[in-house]
């Protein structure tokens, strides 16, 4: 469980904040999704959690301790992370990206190998096709896909995901999804989902937390926020895709 | 015979110091390198890591860069106060610093924040990070930086040879010292072949390195990890040649070695001309000869000071020295026309402030002269410098950049003659003699013990109001050698009755004119005097 207490983030120290008094609950074993456009702090928040950044105010704790009780390195071993963008390392192969949290972890190369075979399999790439590579060999999707295993090696209890499929077109981003359910269903891990796309945040989240300009408008389930939407805001946002449908639809 | 040939029996002839040579000129290269990179890339990282190091450290290892490379030697010989391989590497690593902190630098700030951002991410420490990470992706612009400061360092290496450090710069050096082409191009070619075979290595190294991580074939995986050991092997080359080179004991010269002489030793250096090469020659051959002493030889210093430097550290024992020079360039006392003033006042001083003893000089007077062509002299009566002054408006001069300097130079002239002359070009002593002789100048700075003078047909002018200071020729040993071996000053002694001017140029002009080897030069004249005794035992001493 992590529970963020009045959580205060301000990269020029006062003058404007990226983050604003946020608090809130991420349950055991749910996949909580933070919703909202560039700039409004969802990413802020992954990275506080991951102590890449420390807060200006406020507290964190993980599973009751403080987050400084733990030590970056352990903290974030405990942490599956899947980057925006490019996050795999460009000179390892695929079997070194995935087995690099167990590297670090003193893990010998043959196991290392072998739990990175497992977990190939696990997120639908072909091993003995793949373990070789380096990611400038593979599709974007492909490249996601590693960066998921990747995350998933050391059996971390949380899995952070910060808009890992949002450069992929569509059809790839349709069938990663898929797989982040699957894999959901399976693993039974705490996730903090972090993306820009209502859909894809009503498909995956059991919770959504919306965020506007550095505050969090509304925590709740998509049935909660659809039936009452708490801000202004939050009504907008939720009926962008219906807007956008209709538009389609009046297309000539 | 053909240019090839030429060049094969030339090197056929030094082989063994060839070998030498190369040897030691890889290890200076080599060794600096390699210290360098242990130094360079922790600064690097260093100044990458903490914003506000980056510019100073560069500015710093900058400026190194600036410096002119005889100044480091001449600078880091002062401080460290000794000849030899030492203050070489430590410039040659001074050197090398720039290209590879700066690479280092580059390399670690081109790599994506979003790498480093995963790289905390999965968990790594500080140093996985820099370790798994951050070295490896820079590895190929480090490389690079490492690739340039090698092939630099071999081209400045060949200057170590000017402080006794030996290297490919020796035959260079020599070359010059004699205007022996053949010599220069021994060590020239070698050394430009040497920079290009460590340019190539390196350029193997980075495509090894790629190739290696990036190849599945087990062929492709052979040759990656070949061509990652060839600049090792050119290391391990130079190592071998330089041991077996001096393990047969032959190169003629002691290499490498600085700092207090052993027992019984007694380290003889030479200025880089064929003038002080032969009478240091003659003295070794000498003290050989005629003592139980072991010489070591440390010939071609790159210059008065790192001649002076060295003895007075005690980097060597005796060298031969220059009135005149000691009087201005080394105490820096105004000039007087009086030889043996002067010899009395440079004794004295050197006695007081260095502890190192004038012994009898020899009766030549390497001054400055002022040289014409003798047809030119006939038709227009010239005698003496006084004569030129009605002349001189329309006469083109070649003075040695030191020359037109020194206030015993064109400056004096000017002051002691009112002579002007139309133009004054800076040119290279040893080009000058030709210069004059072709037309090319009417007058030069001559020396006046140059063969060349009678070679080329020039006659040197009176100096008739005594503007050149005597530059007498004499042994400087160290007072602390001459009381463990008095018998040094006895045995040097006789050669002051056989040598003057004349003498002198004559047999200059056997080694720079006839391209005769000094050593062989110095036997034969001893012997023809009487110092030596003939044959048998001269075979024993040329033969390595």
């Amino acid at each position: 469980m992590i529970v963020l207490d009045r959580v205060s983030k301000s990269f020029d120290e006062g003058q404007t904040f990226a983050l604003r008094d946020v608090s809130l609950t991420i349950e055991q074993g749910e996949t909580f999704v933070l919703l909202g456009s560039s700039g409004s702090g969802k990413t802020t928040i992954l990275r506080l959690i991951s102590r890449l950044i420390e807060p200006t105010s406020g507290t964190i704790t993980l599973d009751g301790r403080d987050l400084r009780d733990y030590t970056e390195t352990a903290l974030r071993r405990n942490m599956g992370y899947v980057f925006q963008g490019i996050g795999l390392f460009p000179h390892m192969t695929v079997a070194d990206n995935v087995g690099i949290g167990l590297r670090l972890i003193g893990e010998p190369a043959p196991e290392r190998e072998a739990k990175a075979r497992a977990l190939l399999e696990l997120v639908g790439l072909e091993p003995a096709a793949f373990l070789d590579r380096f990611p400038s060999e593979l599709s974007g999707g492909q490249q996601q896909r590693v960066a998921v295993a990747r995350a998933l090696a050391t059996d971390p209890d949380y899995l952070l995901m910060d808009e890992p499929f949002g450069a992929l077109d569509a059809l790839t981003r349709e069938s990663l999804q898929a797989e982040v359910l699957r894999l959901k269903a399976k693993l039974a891990k705490t996730i903090l989902f972090v993306t820009h796309d209502i859909i894809e945040a009503f498909l995956l989240g059991d919770r959504i937390g919306v965020c506007n300009a550095g505050h969090l408008d509304q925590v709740g389930t998509r049935r909660e926020l659809l039936r009452n939407p708490e801000t202004d805001f939050v009504r907008a946002l939720l009926a962008r895709p219906l807007q956008q449908l209709e538009a389609f639809r009046e297309l000539p | 015979m053909s240019g090839v040939a030429h060049m094969l029996s030339v090197i056929e002839q030094n082989g063994t110091e060839l070998w030498l040579r190369t040897g030691q000129h890889i290890m200076l290269t080599g060794v600096s390198t390699l210290i360098a990179i242990a130094i360079g890339i922790p600064l690097g990282v260093f100044a990458a890591k903490r914003g506000w190091a980056e510019r100073p450290l560069l500015a710093g290892v900058g400026i190194l860069q600036t410096v002119p490379s005889l100044a480091m030697l001449a600078l880091l010989l002062a401080v460290l106060q000794q000849i030899g391989a030492l203050p070489a590497i430590i410039a040659l690593t001074l050197y090398a610093l720039l290209p590879i902190v700066r690479n280092t630098v580059t390399g670690l700030r081109g790599i994506a924040p979003e790498i480093m951002e995963a790289a905390r991410g999965v968990g790594m420490t500080g140093a996985q990070q820099l370790r798994l990470v951050e070295l490896p992706l820079a590895l190929p612009v480090l490389v690079a930086g490492v690739r340039t400061a090698a092939v630099v360092g071999v081209g400045i290496a060949t200057l170590a040879a000017f402080i006794g450090a030996g290297g490919l710069g020796q035959f260079i050096n020599r070359g010059l010292a004699l205007s022996n082409t053949d010599l220069i191009l021994l060590g020239a070619i070698p050394a430009a072949l040497l920079a290009l075979a460590v340019d190539q290595s390196i350029g193997a190294f980075q495509w090894g390195m790629e190739a290696q991580r990036r190849t599945r074939e087990p062929g492709k995986a052979w040759a990656a990890r070949i061509a990652i050991a060839l600049p090792a092997v050119i290391l391990i080359f130079g190592g071998v040649a330089y041991w077996s080179a001096t393990s047969s004991g032959s190169a003629g010269q002691t290499p490498l070695q600085a700092g207090q002489g052993e027992e019984g030793t007694l380290r003889i250096g030479a200025k880089n001309f064929t003038e002080n090469l032969l009478l240091a020659e003659m003295i070794a051959q000498l003290l050989e000869a005629r003592t139980e002493l072991k010489i070591q030889r440390h010939y071609g210093l790159g210059g008065t000071m790192i001649a002076h430097n060295a003895l007075r550290e005690g980097a060597l024992d005796l060298y031969v020295e220059y009135t005149g020079t000691a009087l201005t360039t080394i105490l820096r006392a105004p000039t007087m026309s009086d030889p043996e003033a002067v010899f009395d006042v440079v004794s004295k001083a050197y006695a007081k402030q260095f502890d190192l003893i004038w012994l009898k000089p020899f009766r030549i007077n390497d001054a400055y002269a002022l040289a014409v062509r003798r047809s030119v002299a006939q038709t227009r009566g010239w005698a003496t410098i006084s004569d030129l002054a009605s002349d001189a408006s329309n006469l083109r001069a070649g003075f040695t950049p030191e020359f037109s300097q020194r206030p015993d130079g064109y400056p004096g002239l000017k002051k002691a003659y009112g002579l002007k002359f139309r133009r004054v070009y800076d040119i290279e002593a040893a080009l000058m003699y030709r210069a004059v002789a072709e037309d090319e100048v009417d007058v030069i700075s001559a020396y006046s013990t140059d063969g060349r003078i009678d070679a080329l047909q020039l006659i040197l002018l009176d100096d008739d109001r005594h503007l050149f200071p005597p530059y007498f020729a004499a042994p400087v040993v160290r007072k602390e050698v001459l009381d463990t071996h008095p018998q040094v000053r006895d045995v040097i002694a006789p050669l002051a009755d056989v040598l003057d001017n004349a003498t002198m140029r004559a047999l200059n002009w056997s080694v720079d004119g006839e391209k005769k080897n000094p050593r062989a030069v110095a036997t034969q004249f001893l012997q023809a005097k009487g110092l030596l005794p003939a044959e048998a035992e001269r075979v024993q001493q040329a033969v390595p």
